[in-house]
């Protein structure tokens, strides 16, 4: 009953996420031809140009077609499982997101891991300390995080972690898990800390709100430890506004994730979408926001299926107004 | 090699003589070095430069590979991979390639490597971004064991320039055809005949290089050079600063005083030999009126601009032309005598206003430039001379846009009013700049004249001095093109900026020029100090 509830969720939710996609790809290919710009200028530059290899390189991207039979095309080569190949470079599409998705899915899972162990960590103790000093602090901290933009925050630990102490390195990926790890630590605290803040202020306000709860006392009454109460009652009630917030956190790694990419010299799907829309290179972006939506459509869906773990009322549609 | 075994003969000797030893190594003969960290501003996708014409691509590409031909330091044509060449006729070319040339997997370059590299450039169908420079070729044949020819269809002095940077790489016929989309990827490394061979490629991360024992020139010094992209100009600075890079290319001048204060770095200038200026649409109002255009070139406050964003590294421009680029026609002095002699526009606002009365628009226009937030120096020109306009009652507005948006506006070549142009040569020709800002036959969609400028006498004079190889005949008829542009106020010269790079004080690099993308850097005098 409750597998095939699931299923049957996961399922609607990927139906649902088709016309999504479509609609999407649709929008971006709109947008990319509406803002003034030629993808072949991109290619040569401030350079004069061979008339015939203009013409032929119009011809091989579909520029000349009208704009709905591009899409069209576009979206056959798709159905066919092939995301073609950039304008820029001539690589396959799929490859070049490959090859940089890596890096991104690191870095936020990172990231991720950062803010919800300490934004909900910080938030606990702020709760616990409402009104008082530690409380003023973290959430003071917070706040000054997400107000400085990642490449600020960035710039400022590369300066203290990577050139006055010297311990983490100043840019690149690095090779190998545990490189990598290192290389990415730096990058990733700076992603958290621009959003850290969210995860601290709502973990705070939903843990003093279900503190206040009646059978929270009356848990604190029947004498249960303060453990138990903290995490069995307090935590996994405060939590589902918490893993609400977390879908979107990641969502929101993923916008902030260009300025980081960049500021830290990260071959990522940041910088990869940044380039293909300097250069309009239209395949190249289709191809991106296509795995940028299909991402957040999947981020959604884990999301959802947590949020069911942890309240039991949702999974069996039962939620009380 | 030879120094490595020297030393290690006097290790049993005292600790002293092992160090003063391996000073005076250093100081006479090239002691190899294991390794070099360049930084570039960005790595490409692709290192195949029909696909990728890029600068950086070209700091990378020219270690790896090399056209026939080759840019001294003086910026002038070499021997490279032909060790000789001849001019037959005013249309035929002739290069006789070196023995002993081989690509980095040993195979050995053949004239049919060289007729591949050419039409492959030539064929529509490849859709190289260089087919431009071989637009005047008719024929490439091999016509010799170890000889070329390449026939024009008409006079053109400019091509012989073309088999010494990026468009005369030569690429080995069997991988073109091997891999015809994947070439210069990483599933298909590029192979070349030069210094260096390309064993390690992550797009827009890392591009490994390693020395070739087999080079048929100058043996490298740094046995492995690794490229690395760091597109963040602070981030740049503080990899610099840490000692994590021993090198960069193309600095943006304004943070020169930033890197020259990090101490462990030296910071080296040459002029770019690029130039920036303003262009102004003739075939409509209000430009149309020589007043006006005179009203404008006379409010660019060119040495403030040059003090103010140049930080003095660079020049004012009082003409189109580099005075490095009349290279084999006059020297930058003899250039500087002659640009004296040309009606000039000095910042005078009086004179403005007196030319601006004089038109058919006295009280003045309004305008709008467009100008590229990607480039360092344009918004910043536009919005200096925008303020000096607004005193003489020309309401100037600067809209800015994206690099993309503002190229393809320009080549569009429609309603062009006035526009904003930054452009570096490939090579240094005197005719260059000249035949596409003046050109008529450029004044159309995808063509450099966006001033519209018309004028038989110039195009006549630029024909004799893009056909005609003596160089006293191309001198007067440049001269001729220079004075009846500059008196017509055909277009508004700001500045030739240098361009900078930054290299570790451990390290000295005697050979960079201007062309920094176009030659192999890495044995141009490169080694420890």
């Amino acid at each position: 009953m409750m597998r095939s509830g699931m299923a049957r969720l996961i399922l609607m939710r990927l139906a649902i996420a088709v016309p999504l996609l479509l609609i999407i790809s649709f929008g971006v290919f709109s947008l990319v031809h509406l803002a003034p710009g030629d993808p072949v200028r991109a290619l040569l530059g401030t350079r004069p140009s061979d008339p015939e290899t203009l013409a032929t390189l119009r011809a091989r991207y579909h520029l000349d077609d009208p704009f709905i039979v591009q899409y069209g095309k576009w979206l056959g080569q798709v159905l066919q499982g092939d995301l073609g190949r950039s304008i820029n470079g001539n690589r396959l599409v799929l490859s070049s997101i490959k090859e940089r998705a890596g890096v991104t899915i690191y870095l936020c899972l990172i990231s991720t891991v950062i803010v919800l162990v300490a934004g909900i960590l910080l938030g606990m103790l702020a709760a616990f300390r409402r009104g008082g000093r530690l409380d003023r602090f973290v959430v003071m901290f917070g706040v000054f995080g997400i107000s400085s933009p990642a490449f600020v925050t960035g710039i400022f630990l590369l300066y203290v972690f990577g050139v006055v102490l010297g311990w983490f390195p100043t840019f690149g990926a690095g090779r190998g898990f545990l490189d990598r790890f290192w290389h990415l630590t730096l990058p990733s605290l700076a992603l958290a800390l621009s959003i850290m803040a969210i995860v601290v202020k709502i973990t705070r306000a939903s843990m003093i709100e279900v503190m206040d709860r009646d059978y929270v006392a009356f848990a604190r009454a029947r004498g249960m430890s303060a453990a138990r109460i903290t995490f069995a009652y307090i935590l996994r009630n405060a939590l589902i506004p918490v893993v609400t917030a977390g879908g979107l956190i990641v969502i929101g790694f993923l916008a902030n994730a260009i300025y980081v990419e960049v500021t830290f010299a990260l071959p990522g799907l940041g910088s990869l979408i940044v380039d293909a829309v300097q250069r309009r290179d239209i395949p190249l972006i289709q191809g991106t926001t296509l795995v940028f939506a299909l991402f957040v459509v999947i981020i959604n869906l884990v999301v959802d299926i947590i949020y069911t773990m942890i309240d039991p009322r949702i999974r069996f549609g039962k939620v009380a107004s | 090699m030879h120094a490595h075994i020297t030393r290690r003969l006097f290790v049993a000797g005292s600790t002293a003589s092992v160090v003063m030893l391996s000073r005076a190594i250093r100081a006479s003969a090239q002691e190899p070095i294991e390794e070099v960290r360049w930084a570039l501003p960005s790595i490409n996708d692709t290192m195949f430069v029909p696909r990728a014409w890029s600068t950086y691509v070209g700091a990378i590409m020219s270690l790896v590979q090399e056209g026939p031909l080759a840019f001294g330091d003086d910026l002038s044509l070499q021997p490279a991979v032909a060790e000789s060449w001849k001019q037959v006729d005013d249309t035929t070319y002739v290069y006789t390639l070196r023995q002993g040339v081989t690509f980095g997997d040993g195979s050995p370059l053949t004239p049919d490597d060289v007729v591949a590299s050419f039409l492959y450039q030539m064929d529509p169908k490849s859709g190289s971004q260089l087919a431009a420079f071989f637009s005047s070729v008719d024929t490439v044949t091999a016509s010799g064991d170890n000889e070329v020819t390449v026939k024009l269809t008409a006079p053109n002095v400019q091509f012989q320039y073309t088999p010494a940077h990026m468009a005369g790489f030569l690429f080995s016929k069997k991988q073109l055809e091997e891999f015809p989309e994947d070439i210069g990827t990483p599933d298909a490394l590029p192979l070349g005949t030069g210094p260096y061979r390309l064993v390690e490629f992550t797009p827009a991360d890392t591009v490994v290089l390693e020395a070739r024992d087999d080079y048929w020139g100058t043996k490298p010094v740094a046995k492995r050079i690794i490229f690395s992209a760091i597109p963040d100009r602070q981030t740049r600075l503080l990899a610099a600063k840490n000692g994590d890079i021993d090198g960069t290319f193309d600095l943006a001048i304004s943070d020169i005083d930033q890197w020259k204060a990090l101490g462990n770095v030296d910071v080296i200038t040459a002029p770019s030999l690029g130039v920036f200026m303003l262009t102004m649409d003739q075939s409509a109002p209000p430009f149309d009126d020589i007043h006006v255009r005179k009203a404008i070139a006379y409010s660019v406050d060119r040495e403030g601009l040059v003090k103010a964003l140049l930080k003095s590294n660079g020049e004012p421009a009082t003409a189109l032309n580099p005075p490095e680029m009349w290279a084999g026609i006059m020297s930058p002095d003899e250039v500087r005598k002659f640009y004296a002699t040309l009606p000039s526009y000095r910042f005078d606002l009086d004179k403005a206003r007196a030319e601006l009365a004089q038109s058919k628009h006295a009280g003045g226009f309004e305008v709008t430039v467009p100008g590229s937030s990607a480039d360092p120096y344009m918004i910043n020109i536009l919005q200096s001379v925008s303020e000096n306009l607004k005193q003489i009652g020309i309401t100037m507005k600067v809209q800015e846009v994206d690099a993309n948006q503002w190229l393809a506006g320009y080549f569009r070549h429609e309603d062009l009013g006035m526009q904003i142009m930054a452009y570096y040569p490939d090579f240094a020709d005197a005719a260059n700049y000249p035949y596409l800002f003046y050109a008529s036959a450029n004044a159309v969609k995808d063509g450099m004249n966006g001033s519209n400028f018309k004028n038989s006498e110039v195009d006549k004079a630029l024909d004799v001095a893009n056909q005609k190889s003596d160089p006293k005949e191309r001198a007067e008829a440049l001269k001729t093109v220079f004075r009846i542009v500059n008196e017509d106020a055909a277009l508004v010269p700001i500045f030739w900026p240098d361009s900078a790079m930054a290299i570790s004080n451990e390290y000295k690099l005697t050979g960079y020029n201007a062309f920094w993308y176009n030659v192999p850097w890495a044995i141009r005098g490169f080694g420890l100090k």
